[in-house]
């Protein structure tokens, strides 16, 4: 209401001018008061209602208190989302047709005498690391340096692959549930300790049903039978490790 | 890798096959597991599958996926299409310190 239009009214009416501005601009007490009394929250309007202490008291004390027991409970909830707890479930299921499993073998045995033993001895000797040159008594000395050699001759970019044990040259009978296996069904890999190690049945890449195979194929029940050639004769002494 | 297993292993005098059945999509850890089998002698190895499931992060600390680095290793078994598995992230990590300190 402009000024001027206040002063109008109070003279024609015999009222308090200062009543009417009041009830015009409300205070800040009024706002929070108007506030209370009208929020949704079932506490602040009793206490905003309240005409005794005690009344307010009451109203104050029971607000406080169940405020707080609402943060704990909604914290407690909120901490124990953020601990992601888990549970185990364990269930058999029957699954038909099933992938047989892959099969690694390995020869205990790194490489072969015959092939790595006039290398070998070029190499200690070129390197004064030993004096011997027969290569009938391989001796424990001798033995220390056979990954010292396999590792120089890496790192000149050569192949140790002829020193190795190749499958062709181990596998004497191969047979898949009546199927017969041969050094082509599986994959290769370099262990450190065994030299060369294949697999049968890998997952592979980019291959029809990822080269697996299923236990039940040819009607069979899952029996995969292997026979090996050891060459037991050109294990590298010392050099085999299991017992 | 050779430079470490060279002080484990070195000395031994046993003979035979190095054999391991493992799931057709992890990499076959025969140095850890494999079962020795001693020549002349017929051997029967059977297997029962077991298969875990794991919740992604954050409920566990697992991860069906193996970082770039660690895939250059599943690289070197030729051809096949092997997976993330803990042991062999930890192997690719000790492998990867021991290159790191020149131990070999």
């Amino acid at each position: 209401m402009p000024n001027e239009t206040l002063n109008h009214i109070v003279d024609a009416f015999p009222i308090d001018r200062d009543a009417l501005q009041n009830e015009d601009e409300p205070g800040r007490v009024e706002i929070i008061k108007e506030f209370s009394l009208n929020t949704s929250t079932h506490g602040i309007p009793g206490i905003a209602r309240s005409r005794s202490i005690p009344n307010r008291l009451y109203w104050s004390i029971s607000l406080i208190a169940f405020a707080g027991i609402m943060v704990y409970f909604i914290t407690t909830a909120i901490l124990a989302y953020f601990e992601y707890p888990t549970q185990t479930s364990i269930t058999t299921i029957v699954e038909w047709p099933q992938a047989f499993p892959a099969v690694t073998i390995c020869n205990y045995s790194p490489i072969r005498y015959d092939r790595f033993i006039h290398d070998f001895l070029n190499y200690t000797n070129s390197l004064n690391l030993t004096n011997k040159t027969s290569t009938d008594d391989f001796t424990r000395d001798q033995a220390m340096y056979v990954y010292n050699f396999l590792i120089d001759k890496m790192n000149r970019n050569e192949s140790i692959t002829e020193y190795l044990y190749s499958l062709d040259s181990m596998l004497i009978y191969g047979d898949f549930n009546g199927l017969s296996c041969t050094a082509t069904n599986f994959t290769w890999f370099l262990s450190a300790t065994h030299g060369l190690c294949y697999t049968f049945n890998a997952k592979l890449k980019n291959t029809v049903n990822d080269g697996i195979v299923h236990a039940s194929t040819n009607g069979g029940l899952g029996i995969f039978q292997i026979q090996l050639y050891a060459h037991q004769h050109q294990y590298v002494p010392y050099l085999t490790f299991g017992k | 890798m050779i430079g470490f297993f060279l002080y484990c292993y070195l000395f031994g005098e046993g003979s035979g096959i190095v054999a391991m059945i493992h799931d057709n999509a992890r990499v076959p850890s025969v140095e850890q597991e494999g079962l020795l089998l001693g020549p002349g002698q017929h051997h029967r190895i059977s297997y029962v599958k077991k298969r875990s499931t794991f919740l992604p992060e954050p409920y566990t600390t697992c991860s069906g996926e193996a970082s770039a680095r660690m895939q250059l290793m599943l690289d070197q078994y030729n051809g096949t299409d092997y997976g993330y598995s803990q042991v062999d992230c930890y192997y690719a990590c000790l492998h990867a310190y021991m290159y790191v300190f020149s131990f070999c």
